[in-house]
């Protein structure tokens, strides 16, 4: 015999910390995205060629 | 999240032949060409669209169904409805690349062309991501559409974005083309975890698009779940 099934209360509970974690979220993707707009950051695997040197050396920190 | 509606998606979409066939056309060739080229990359990326196929119609193929009347009349919370359609979509394309990726090594190993530990792992993490992302939006917009709605929004979106964005940038249209960037990204947010292994800087708005996705994808899903008036003389 199947158990007894409880009752659990509202089913349709709005998620209220998945919303602000989301909000959260899109602010830090806004201000994330508008500073590395401002500051881009190296790019995989760039290095840069010294003109004349033909030396391949990567940016400095 | 329930284990049992994670178990019946597996199992809908293994008995659905149109899927299989789909997860096949990017099972298998993905693989011969990743022997013939001797490079993992050929399967790089695949798991995102695996998570589409398997979720596609996650919520709305139930609504047209009708089978969501019955799931409700169940004592379970809708929010864990969507989160374990989400969690289904995701796990199994992500297991689908690891699978794909763990027969590429073995092909590769047995040619004596064996792929690093290190690139192994950021192969791994990627599929889990971009599963995970894919999942979360193909829910979201399949709690908005009955049917396969879902994959007509997701590809006439993808279309608008992708000629939309050289259009604008060759008009000189910048916000427009950075609003169809964005949005694009959204959609399918291209990660790169190459700097865990010294390749690049990490870039950080990458993982915060592909954050933000999901967590926004499942707030959509479960609030237009929550407000989804279910009945049988509906229609």
């Amino acid at each position: 015999m199947p158990p007894t099934e409880t009752r659990i209360g509202d089913s349709r509970r709005d998620p209220l910390v998945l919303i602000a974690v989301a909000v959260l979220l899109l602010l830090l993707r806004v201000g994330v995205t508008m500073w590395e707009h401002a500051h881009p950051p190296e790019a995989a695997g760039s290095s840069q060629v010294l003109p004349g040197a033909g030396v391949p050396v990567r940016p400095g920190p | 999240m329930s284990t049992a509606l994670v178990m019946a998606l597996w199992r809908q979409r293994l008995a659905s032949p149109m899927r299989m066939l789909l997860l096949f056309a990017a099972f298998v060739p993905p693989m011969g060409f990743a022997a013939l080229t001797g490079s993992i990359g050929a399967v790089k990326g695949l798991a995102y669209f695996f998570a589409l196929v398997i979720g596609a119609g996650a919520i709305g193929q139930d609504v047209s169904s009708g089978v969501l009347q019955l799931t409700f009349a169940r004592p379970l919370p809708r929010p864990a409805y969507v989160v374990s359609r989400w969690f289904a979509a995701g796990a199994g394309g992500a297991l689908l690349a690891f699978a794909q990726l763990l027969m590429v090594t073995l092909l590769l190993a047995a040619r004596g062309m064996m792929p690093g530990a290190t690139d192994l792992l950021l192969m791994a993490v990627t599929d889990v991501v971009l599963a995970f992302t894919a999942a979360a939006v193909i829910v979201a917009l399949s709690s908005l559409l009955g049917g396969l709605g879902d994959l007509a929004i997701f590809a006439l979106t993808s279309m608008a974005v992708g000629i939309g964005k050289p259009v604008a940038m060759m008009r000189g249209w910048t916000y427009v083309a950075a609003a169809l960037d964005e949005v694009g990204r959204t959609l399918q947010p291209a990660v790169d975890f190459g700097w865990i292994a010294g390749r690049g800087a990490p870039v950080w708005t990458d993982l915060a698009t592909a954050a933000s996705t999901i967590a926004l994808g499942l707030c959509v899903a479960i609030i237009v779940v929550n407000r989804k008036e279910l009945s049988y003389a509906a229609d």
